[in-house]
């Protein structure tokens, strides 16, 4: 017996770091377990399709079937070896410093309490299911015996080791990340509803594994600077907010199950496991300015939200990385402040710049100026209260208004119009103006594989969409300057996608939201079913569509108002337009 | 509201059921009674107490022994019997081996003719002297003179009856607030004239419902007195965070800026009884307690009993390693001897099993600062403190830290920040010129 006289308070809490680990270790499981059941069935759906289709698969690998629920089980398994490894190398390296404990025992105390497996998982879960094993590998080095290892392991790393090797092998294996071909000849063959039955398509839902995936990658790997990133994400044919919600697409192979994730990020608060002011700040903050962005782009609110929240692996960022305490603040204050800042940066990236990391490198930012949030907090935490939570609130509020007047400055519209039944998405104003048709789906085309229409003076351009109205499809594209659009030729064409675009005119609306014209797709110019040509805006055409325009507005429509256009309005003046120049022509 | 500040408090785990319900082992008489009780030369502070008997003086319960020399504090005996020679014994105040006063006990009992008695009657002025004489410390640990808090110079609205008791395994209060109801009433109405207050809270924790009943049904008479109960909380007993929970009210140093008087309960028992029968205070209860413990147990004792004594009619301790306490296991300090006297403000001695917490990194998780009860930020001290940063150390306030222990309590890491603050504070305090 001896009397032991370690300092005092005797009585511990149960809790520990240990613990709080192992909790969130299980949290990240469930999440990659629910990854590893989609990847399986997405596998099952593509190898039938390639079975019925009997494909001769032109990809690298040359496997007669993918596999990638393996994969996913794989892919965290190499990153939290390799993980442990480094940890191994790293104790090797340093054990002569560790004096009276064996070789052995350091190595198992260096494992276990180095947290190493828990940035494998995060880092593995953060990239796409079909990155090499090398780019996990190389990765899962990085995070751990640069990012962790070298800054005197945990406890003292500055940025949180999975994001930032997140964001190396983003920008040294971007390719490697990319899609692989099998997926897109999917992709390509759905969306022209060939294989809409062969892969089977959820008939309640109507969504199909591709088109799905085609929208995430659509919002991860082209976010654009274009005012609505909500434009990015107009959702594909069949493809419902839900999808997005309940992680129903491709994406990274844990980022994608959001309601998921915000529940899991629920309990880990209630355990305090996490601090939940963390994700709640970061979320408010995004939530707060996709409202205003969507309001102030006059997009939808309800669509813009959940696509900010669920795409782009912000949900995942706010539960598992910012909350990361290491490498954040260290007070309930600082957390907020440091939570408003990354969500403040999330959309910036999102709306100014074009990484499809963004979330990610908001979160290294945030690490980054944790520091200097501690230091600033100085003193007691009751001091100023109500300064405190004005001021937080505040932030919020002026971060999410900047933003959306960022966002907002840029949008102006023009419209095209397409007498086809397939219905293609659309301006984020128009998305509204197509739900008002119920039986109506959204799809969207990408400008990048340049789909849609092109028009001849693209430099005049800004952006440019397809909507669905009624049985036309209008097309809308943002003019940067109306004077030199007009006369433009637009060209509306699938470019390898079997779908018949019977444009038959064009609403140009400029950037100080006057309609400028209407004009319309001169039948005899229309080439194949897979291209139509049109003359857009001649001066002709443009009598014609402003006497439709002041007939509808409001008598003199070049002063109407943003706001005058709405859906409803924009569908009628598509229609209106239409019907008087069918009655001209005639 | 604490969405960016503390919580300042939490909920843990009391182990009060360990001694809440035994019977209470008593030493005063019988066999076990203790030979010898001991008195220390020094006060907590390390000021010398002068004592005016010498060897072979005879000692009469309540007779004045000593008087300490900083405060007017007069040391009364607690048993009668003999004095013998000064001894040196280990005093957990003071930190070392100290000479104490040592009276042999005759076992005999015989009271000293008592203090001049007040009554409510008597003028505020007279009340207070009378509590200067009594010699009262405040009895839930600290040891503070009782009477300087009332010597009138500030205004006093409320008078606040601590009965929280929230260091965990301490059931002292509230055995002796069930038994004491008649003195604890009483108490709050002379303290109530002395200091001026209107009205006096008592308050205890939830589920204290033994105390709560025993209370209230003799609460009829006074009408300025009511019972308050507060969260099952750590540290809801120290002041400031009991006149947070009660009043919604911050203070700077003393709990008289507003206008609040808070006096231990046991201590206000110990006032009714020795103002209204002039009888010092001879003997106290004593929490026994820990898993350290064979037998838990409160044990009336002596004033100045020696500790060894109590742990034995408990049974002794477990084999293996032990931290033994002096005091509760959040804010004291374990020793390395079983053997110190009991004084009149030591409520309880715990021991626990050893066990060695495996201590992590620090992962910063902010948790310290979520539950600091002085709204600090323990982790940024626990830094600046290691860095030996006095400036760093000042600006977050170091010198405001009580002590309390939830730092290292709340530590996932378990790390012993308070230990380290600690020292920061020593630090800080040898860099500031000398006043
Ligand atoms: S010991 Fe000091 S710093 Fe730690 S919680 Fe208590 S008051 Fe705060
Ligand atoms: S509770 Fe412990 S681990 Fe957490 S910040 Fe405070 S000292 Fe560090």
């Amino acid at each position: 017996m001896a009397f032991r006289t370690n300092p005092a308070p005797y009585q511990r809490s149960k809790n520990s770091t240990l613990k709080i680990m192992l909790i969130l270790l299980a949290a990240l499981v469930v999440v990659w377990v629910s990854g590893i059941i989609y990847y399986f069935n997405l596998s099952d759906k593509i190898n039938e399709y390639i079975e019925l289709e009997n494909l001769e698969l032109d990809i690298e690998e040359q496997l007669p079937y993918v596999d990638y629920g393996l994969k996913a089980i794989l892919n965290v398994i190499v990153a939290v070896v390799t993980s442990i490894v480094c940890d191994v190398i790293h104790t090797l390296c340093v054990h002569k410093t560790h004096k009276n404990i064996s070789l052995g025992k350091d190595i198992i105390h260096t494992i276990v309490h180095n947290y190493s497996y828990i940035t494998g998982i995060i880092f593995a879960l953060t990239l796409p299911v079909f990155t090499s094993y090398y780019v996990i590998i190389v990765g899962s080095v990085f995070a751990t015996l640069v990012c962790k290892n070298v800054f005197g392991g945990f406890g003292k790393n500055i940025f949180n080791p999975a994001i930032m090797a997140r964001i190396f092998v983003g920008l040294c294996f971007g390719s490697a990340l990319a899609t692989p071909e099998i997926i897109q000849t999917v992709s390509a063959a759905e969306l022209a509803g060939e294989a809409a039955t062969a892969v089977g398509v959820d008939a309640a839902t109507g969504s199909t594994i591709t088109s799905v995936y085609n929208n995430s990658q659509l919002w991860i790997y082209t976010t654009r600077p274009v005012g609505a990133a909500v434009i990015e994400n107009s959702l594909i044919e069949g493809f419902t907010l839900e999808n997005i919600l309940f992680g129903e697409y491709v994406g990274a192979l844990g980022e994608t199950f959001t309601v998921l994730i915000l529940g899991l990020g629920i309990v880990l608060s209630v355990l305090g496991v996490i601090n939940w002011r963390t994700p709640a700040f970061y979320l408010g903050t995004v939530a707060l300015s996709a409202v205003v962005i969507a309001t102030l782009t006059g997009n939808s609110v309800l669509a813009y939200l959940v696509a900010s929240i669920g795409l782009g692996g912000v949900a995942f960022g706010a539960v598992f990385m910012l909350t990361d305490p290491v490498t954040g603040p260290t007070s309930s204050l600082g957390k907020s402040i440091c939570a408003i800042f990354a969500g403040f940066m999330t959309v910036l990236i999102r709306i100014k710049g074009g990484y499809p990391e963004g979330a990610m490198f908001s979160i290294a930012l945030a690490n980054l100026i944790s520091p200097a949030i501690d230091a600033a907090i100085k003193g007691k935490t009751n001091r100023h209260y109500p300064v405190k939570v004005a001021g937080l609130g505040l932030g919020v509020v002026i971060a999410a208004i900047c933003l959306g007047f960022m966002a907002s400055g840029q949008v102006t519209h023009i419209g095209v119009v397409n007498k086809d039944g397939l219905n293609y998405a659309q301006d984020a104003q128009l998305q509204s103006a197509v739900a008002l048709n119920e039986n109506e789906r959204y799809c969207k085309y990408s400008d990048d594989v340049e789909v849609g229409y092109t028009f001849s003076n693209e430099s005049t351009l800004d952006s440019k969409y397809l909507v669905k109205n009624g049985d036309e499809v209008v097309a809308y594209a943002y003019v940067i300057d109306y004077e030199k659009a007009m006369g433009s030729k637009a060209s509306i064409s699938a470019e390898g996608y079997p779908i018949p675009l019977n444009v038959v005119g064009l609403v140009v609306i400029d950037k100080q939201d006057k309609v400028q014209g209407v004009g319309f797709i001169d039948e005899k110019m229309a080439g194949t079913d897979t291209s139509y040509y049109g003359k857009f805006v001649s001066e002709q055409v443009v009598g014609n569509g402003q006497a439709a325009v002041d007939a509808l507005v409001c008598g003199k429509a070049t002063t109407a108002s943003k706001s005058t256009y709405s859906p409803q309005i924009i569908k009628d003046l598509v229609n209106k337009a239409y019907q008087l120049y069918a009655l001209e022509s005639k | 509201m604490s969405l960016f500040s503390s919580k300042g408090q939490k909920h843990i785990d009391g182990h009060k059921e360990l001694t809440k319900h035994e019977e209470i082992i008593s030493l005063v008489s019988g066999n076990n009674a203790p030979k010898k009780v001991y008195f220390p030369t020094m006060a907590p502070n390390g000021k010398p107490i002068t004592f005016d008997v010498k060897e072979g003086d005879k000692v009469k319960v309540g007779t004045k022994i000593g008087l300490r020399s900083d405060f007017y504090v007069p040391i009364y005996s607690s048993v009668s019997g003999k004095v013998v020679a000064n001894e040196n014994v280990f005093s957990p105040q003071v930190g070392r081996a100290i000479p104490h006063v040592v009276i042999e006990n005759d076992g005999k009992y015989d009271e000293e003719k008592p203090l001049k008695t007040v009554t409510l009657k008597d003028s505020a002025e007279k009340i207070r002297d009378a509590i200067k004489e009594a010699g009262l410390v405040g009895m839930g640990g600290a040891g503070f003179p009782t009477y300087i808090k009332y010597n009138g110079s500030s205004e006093i609205e409320t008078l606040l009856v601590n009965g929280i008791e929230c260091e965990p395994y301490l059931t002292t209060d509230f055995i002796v607030m069930q038994q004491r109801v008649d003195e604890l009433l009483l108490g709050c109405e002379y303290l109530m004239k002395a200091s001026g207050a209107k009205e006096a809270i008592i308050a205890i924790k939830v589920h204290k419902d033994e105390v709560k009943e025993a209370v209230l049904a003799k609460l009829a008479d006074h009408p300025n007195i009511r019972l308050v109960e507060t969260k099952d909380a750590y540290p809801m007993g120290w002041e400031r965070v009991l006149i947070r929970n009660i009043f919604h009210k911050e203070y700077k140093t003393l709990p008289s800026e507003v206008k609040v008087a808070v006096n231990n309960a046991t201590t206000v028992i110990e006032l009714g009884r020795t103002l209204s029968t002039g009888k010092t205070v001879a003997t106290r209860l004593v929490t026994v307690s820990g898993n350290g413990i064979v037998n838990p147990h409160n044990v009336l004792i002596p004033v100045g009993t020696l500790s060894n004594e109590l742990i034995k009619v408990c049974g002794g301790v477990v084999e293996g390693d032990i931290n033994f306490i002096p005091g509760g296991p959040m804010c004291s300090k374990a020793v390395s001897f079983d053997t110190f006297p009991m004084l009149m403000q030591m409520g309880s001695i715990t021991v626990l099993k050893y066990c060695q917490a495996t201590a992590d990194a620090c992962l910063r998780c902010g948790k310290c600062t979520a539950h600091c009860p002085a709204y600090l930020q323990p982790v940024a001290l626990k830094e600046a403190a290691e860095k030996r940063d006095v400036e760093g150390m000042k600006k977050y306030d170091i010198l405001s830290c009580i002590e309390c222990g939830m730092c290292s309590y709340i530590c996932p890491s378990k790390i012993d920040v308070t230990e380290t603050i600690k020292k920061g504070k020593a630090i800080v305090k040898l860099s500031m010129p000398k006043k």
